[in-house]
């Protein structure tokens, strides 16, 4: 490799490292001045994201935060799960939970995304109680099942049925 | 919820744009680094420790191939020794292919463990529990009849762990 092409690419790496400074110094100091009101502000950057980095940035804080602050996002993770790129991290965050303050709040956290009444949000909320309880993911079913909307029937039923 | 201060929301966008920022200029790396990539994490791995270099190179790090991350297996395993990247790096490390991760690590620990460091030997026990329950027993054996007084004491600790539960005097 030619000796300017190197030279390039340590560059690349130095200004990497300086934007990575900035970066983790704002955070540092966002996690100092407001932690307090840390969950609130990912939360809507979940909600009403402005940009794509917002969704993101709130994917990668949201990462860091208690179990317990990470259980008030579960409704805005739950909206996620049919959320394409997005969909298998915001999984994985509500299956890394503890199960039982999970199941405890996990049917009324969903009932906003439901209400929507997206095909998709049902199959993956759907999913997601699949991973985390049989009993919970068979009920939800049969509540699908019955469902006003054919497609969200149809995979209810066959989902019972597959069981 | 409740409301989001003003001070907040302005430093919250703040964030978002350094953030933005970095995650432009790493693209940009990715992108110009192309197979010199490993090499540059490597490099920064075994720098000198705590610098921001190795802070980015565990964010690169995380992000390459499983083949890629496999060539820094050497360099990260010191890493799991050192209490501040442990978990890091035992997470990158139980992350890989297990098999194939069986097959080096013995020879790959050697060097570390032959600083004869007491929490080095430690936190390689350890990660060989997270790994392979032979691979720790063999560990625990060898750690049993070390020469230094601690290391010895702690692989005895460990050799209690596979012995049948009757023999520890618990209730099976």
């Amino acid at each position: 490799m030619q000796d300017d092409s190197l030279e390039s690419i340590r560059r690349v790496w130095r200004e990497a490292t300086e934007a990575y400074d900035v970066f983790t110094s704002l955070r540092a100091k966002l996690y100092s001045d407001n932690r307090s009101q840390l969950v609130e502000m990912v939360n809507e950057a979940l909600i009403h994201p402005q940009n794509r980095s917002d969704q993101y940035l709130a994917f990668e804080i949201a990462e860091t935060l208690t179990e317990c602050e990470r259980l008030k996002l579960l409704t805005a993770l739950l909206s996620y799960c049919s959320c394409g790129r997005l969909a298998g991290q915001a999984k994985s965050l509500i299956l890394a939970l503890p199960r039982h303050p999970v199941l405890e709040v996990i049917e009324g956290a969903a009932e906003p995304v439901l209400a929507e009444n997206d095909f998709l949000d049902w199959c993956n909320i759907l999913d997601v109680f699949n991973s985390l309880d049989k009993e919970l993911a068979r009920r939800f079913a049969t509540r699908m099942a019955a469902h006003d909307d054919p497609n969200i029937r149809e995979w209810g039923s066959d989902f019972l049925k597959e069981d | 919820m409740s409301e989001i201060p003003e001070t907040a929301r302005l430093k919250w966008n703040q964030l978002r744009e350094a953030f933005e920022n970095y995650i432009t200029i790493r693209m940009e790396f990715h992108k110009e680094a192309v197979v010199y990539t490993v090499d540059l994490v490597r490099e920064a791995l075994e720098g000198p420790p705590r610098g921001l270099n190795q802070e980015l190179a565990f964010e690169i790090a995380d992000h390459l191939s499983e083949e890629e991350r496999f060539q820094l297996l050497p360099q990260v395993l010191r890493f799991c020794c050192i209490d501040r990247s442990a978990q890091w790096a035992r997470t990158f490390v139980l992350n890989l292919p297990r098999q194939r991760v069986l097959e080096s690590i013995e020879r790959l620990v050697e060097p570390l463990l032959a600083e004869q460091d007491y929490f080095y030997w430690l936190a390689i026990a350890d990660l060989f529990h997270c790994l392979d329950r032979p691979l720790a027993l063999k560990m625990a054996v060898r750690m049993a009849s070390h020469e230094d007084y601690d290391i010895r004491e702690w692989g005895e600790e460990l050799l209690k762990d596979f012995r049948p539960l009757e023999e520890n005097g618990e209730e099976t």
